[in-house]
């Protein structure tokens, strides 16, 4: 028997595993997905070879890229992003760490109180600020360094009237650098554009390659610890892999990829259902293992949670298992510029500006066929020809819709004259956004999910929060020099996800307590994002699940395993300690 | 002989079946180099059916990125640089279609078994039917008999086939004429841009004379699930159009993981000028917003309230 079994090796699993294993626990993490040993050699950085969500190595499938991908069902017009594999979706993202919005938590008592959703994480902001800061200080969360795309950006900021925040928390509306999971560049980085100059140990940290979303090889030669992008296979993997190596008493995880749980495993006892164990079986031999462990933790993420608690047959009394889930809904604002912007140069975003009670905005970057998807992507149909009974009007030019195939190519002729603002609104939990199981037939794994968003019928709030920050985007955008503003009206691109398994103080609404342990079934919690109680007012959600997955760690430390917390009583150790990279080097990973 | 009843017949004009038969029995060498789909359909339902998805799906490529080949100019939208059907993302987006969209193989062939059975109420005007009009009642037969086998073997079910039967279905609808168009193996290929688009409209809002069609064929309980899913196509058929055209895959060698030349989509962005390799790297560093490198916690924040203890 294990101590614990952690499910999921995405951005929230790994953190549990680690802090775990630092104190000695058996460890067993599981993953789904492949588990890339040798990225320089494995990734090539082309878009299609990356991020083809059919054959791409960052799809939500097997190993095997002759397999197909799994299908799961989404009844409307949307995009459903995820990807498998030791890192989760944290492979392909650009490493923002800010905080939450103070307003999403329990006693937050600012003036503008009424503006955020009603449904609180059941912790107040005062209580995380410690776990972010241990999170920031292991990953570790540096300021970001600017180029071309984030001085234009910054202008329009300052444009529109805008402070700037010199803080990690969000107090008032305000722009900055993001604050991101990204090594600053050091020596050659960012300075050469010239390959042989940019080895490791040459160049230190991000050297502006412009491919964050194919997945971190910078600096070349590097130990994988010391990648500039701090996704968890580069970050918290390596140290849960070395714990002996770098924690007194740690004991190192043991990790198996290609590893799909079907079943969480449970017994009644007395009145009480507790998890025992999973059922798992080999993705590439279909053999099937059977494990127990104390205590059992699911990462799998917002439509993969529900989905194996669905599958297993668990408990669901007040039937929030699957709702109540945000995903920022996103919009897409273009700024086209006669001048150069450094579009597909350097960490996919690194400036953001924050709006409490409403949302923000981040610039991104992109290269060509990811910037032709994100121009065809559209609930308002095609500008010019039919807008779906949308096609918005504001301070963006013409209506919103997709760019016809007619001006797409003008306007991407020079994919270096174009400025991404993302839009992301804070949206309500919401009982009608959710995952069921899907009536479709199911594969090898069992009955899939189904993904219902009901975009149209989004709360007042959310859709007011979604047109005031499209607005802000377009302002920032003419500010910042643009000629054309181009709004694309997106449907759900759900890829910031949240709060499918959602913690709450209220037993009604929320499927786990304030420890992140399920109401249901004692010793089963939930680390990934799914345990979110909201979606954080608009930043970016990484951050705050793995705060919330060290807090997790230890609350099971203390309750199943008689030990004592340690964030606030110890220092951190970073990813990036020499012993860690000593381990990481000896041991080949 | 059984005779395909009338609505029946008109159904297989308008998503173009009967069109791509004609095509291929009046042309055998393109039957030939189109291949053969299934052995259990002859020499000339196989390589029509093949040719029907082949066109119309490079109509839908053509339509968001347009060229200058000869589906950008059946709908009369060209533009002198390359577009998509240059960077193969037509072929691209059939492999993807037919061979990796893993939606589940029995909800496709139950929509496919729609198409098998469904009928058009809706006649094309006998008018425009011109050629089509005369073609023997074998020929339907035939092409009936090759939709139904579909649903009765054993093998997939090219979902660029259905997708195609869709698209041609709702082009018809937008413009009748287009069963005799420029491309006479795809009435959607044969629209021009702005009718296109209005195919594309009726798809994305789930055409209720489409789902009238298809919903025949699936069985409960996923007959709800079907408008979504024509949402779901409607919307991701245009992205991935566009998408496919962009990326490297009609240049790239996956067993070297290298590009014979530069992407047609590097070149119509500018991106990367003379590399045909990604960058690891860019000069491209300016410093730090004010000179700060580094933040801290807001004291303000932590002051403001005391902690609250959950042990």
């Amino acid at each position: 028997m294990r101590d614990v079994i952690v499910i999921g090796a995405g951005g929230g699993g790994p953190v549990v595993a680690k802090e775990l294993a630092a104190h000695g626990l058996d460890v067993l993490l599981l993953e789904a997905g492949p588990w890339y040993r040798d990225p320089e050699r494995e990734w090539s950085k082309f878009e299609h070879d990356a991020n083809d969500p059919l054959t791409g190595y960052f799809r939500y499938g097997p190993s095997e890229r002759s397999k197909p991908a799994w299908f799961r069902e989404t009844p409307q017009n949307s995009y459903l992003w995820q990807v498998a594999g030791v890192g989760g979706t944290t492979q392909h993202y650009y490493g923002n760490c800010p905080r939450a919005q103070p307003g999403v938590f329990e006693g937050y008592q600012g003036p503008d109180a009424g503006a955020f959703d009603s449904r609180r994480f059941p912790l107040t902001y005062q209580e995380l600020v410690p776990y972010y800061e241990w999170v920031e200080a292991t990953l570790p969360v540096q300021t970001a360094a600017m180029g071309t795309k984030e001085q234009l950006f910054f202008e329009g900021a300052q444009g529109i009237g805008l402070p700037v925040n010199t803080t990690k928390d969000i107090t008032e509306s305000s722009f900055r650098p993001q604050e991101n999971a990204i090594l600053q560049p050091g020596g050659t980085a960012g300075t050469t554009s010239d390959s042989s100059r940019l080895l490791y140990p040459q160049a230190t940290g991000c050297t502006f390659c412009g491919y964050c979303f194919e997945g971190c090889v910078e600096p070349r030669r590097a130990p994988r610890n010391l990648k500039a992008k701090r996704s968890t296979d580069n970050s918290y993997v390596p140290m849960a892999l070395t714990a002996d190596a770098w924690a007194p008493g740690g004991r190192p995880v043991t990790l198996l990829a290609d590893a799909y749980v079907d079943e969480i495993l449970y017994e009644r006892r007395g009145s009480s259902t507790v998890a025992r164990g999973v059922r798992w079986h080999d993705t590439n031999t279909g053999e099937a293992q059977t494990e127990t462990a104390r205590v059992v933790v699911m990462a799998g993420g917002c439509t993969e949670d529900p989905r194996l608690w669905q599958n297993s047959g668990l408990p669901d009394p007040n039937g929030w298992v699957g709702r109540g889930y945000t995903d920022h809904y996103f919009d897409w604002v273009i700024g086209v510029f006669d001048e150069y912007t450094g579009s597909s140069k350097g960490v996919g975003s690194s400036a953001r500006c924050d709006f409490p009670g409403h949302g923000g905005l981040e610039n991104v970057g992109l290269p060509p066929a990811l910037q032709a998807f994100s121009m065809a992507f559209s609930e308002s149909g095609i500008q010019g020809h039919y807008d779906n009974g949308r096609g918005f009007r504001g301070s963006w030019d013409g209506t919103t819709g997709r760019v016809p195939g007619d001006e797409l190519k003008d306007v991407l002729a020079d994919v270096n004259k174009l400025l991404n603002v993302l839009v992301i609104s804070d949206d309500d939990v919401e009982a009608q956004n959710r995952v069921v199981r899907s009536a479709l037939p199911g594969d090898e794994q069992g009955p899939i999910p189904k993904v219902i968003f009901k975009h149209r019928r989004r709360s007042a709030r959310t859709l007011a929060n979604r047109e005031y920050c499209a607005d802000q985007a377009a302002r920032l955008l003419r500010a910042a020099g643009a000629r054309k503003v181009i709004r694309l009206d997106w449907p759900p691109l759900i890829l910031h996800v949240q709060s499918t398994m959602r913690m709450g103080s209220d037993p009604r609404h929320s499927v786990l307590d304030e420890t992140a342990e399920a109401r249901f079934v004692e010793r089963l919690f939930i680390a990934s994002n799914a345990a979110l109680a909201n979606a954080l007012g608009g930043p970016n959600p990484t951050l705050t699940t793995q705060a919330l997955a060290t807090r997790t760690a230890e609350r099971i430390v203390q309750k199943y395993f008689g030990g004592d917390p340690w964030v606030g009583a110890v220092t951190p150790t970073s990813s990036i300690d020499d012993a860690a990279t000593q381990a990481v080097t000896d041991r080949g990973l | 002989m059984a005779a395909v009843g009338y609505n029946r017949r008109q159904f297989l004009i308008r998503t173009g079946a009967l069109g791509a038969a004609a095509t291929v029995a009046l042309n055998p060498s393109i039957g030939r180099a189109a291949g053969v789909l299934d052995p259990l359909i002859d020499e000339i339902a196989g390589p029509a059916l093949k040719l029907l998805a082949r066109d119309t799906i490079a109509g839908l490529v053509a339509f968001e990125v347009p060229g200058n080949d000869r589906y950008s100019r059946a709908q009369r939208v060209t533009d002198a640089r390359p577009g998509g059907i240059d960077a193969r993302g037509d072929e691209l987006l059939l492999i993807d279609l037919d061979e990796f969209l893993p939606i589940p193989d029995t909800y496709v062939r139950a929509l496919a078994a729609g198409f098998s059975t469904a009928v058009s109420e809706i006649p094309v005007p006998l008018d425009l039917l011109g050629p089509l009009g005369g073609l023997g009642e074998r020929l339907a037969l035939h092409m009936d008999d090759a939709l139904r086998a579909f649903t009765r073997s054993d093998a997939a079910v090219p979902l660029s086939l259905l997708i195609a039967l869709i698209l041609n279905f709702l082009a018809t609808q937008v413009k009748p004429s287009s069963v005799l168009g420029a491309i006479p193996g795809s009435p959607f290929a044969s629209l021009d841009f702005d009718d296109k688009a209005r195919a594309l409209e009726a798809l994305e809002s789930a055409d209720a004379n489409l789902v009238a069609a298809l919903d025949n064929g699936a069985p409960e309980p996923l007959e709800g699930s079907l408008s979504g899913l024509l949402k779901f196509v409607g919307g991701a058929l245009q992205e991935f159009g566009a998408y496919l055209s962009y990326v490297e895959w009609g240049v790239y060698d996956p067993a070297t993981k290298s590009v014979s030349k530069r992407p047609v989509g590097w070149d119509l962005t500018r991106y990367m000028p003379g590399r045909t390799t990604p960058a690891d790297g860019w000069d491209e560093l300016i410093g730090y917003f004010e000179g700060r490198s580094s933040t801290a916690t807001d004291p303000a924040v932590l002051g403001a309230r005391p902690r609250k203890s959950v042990h």
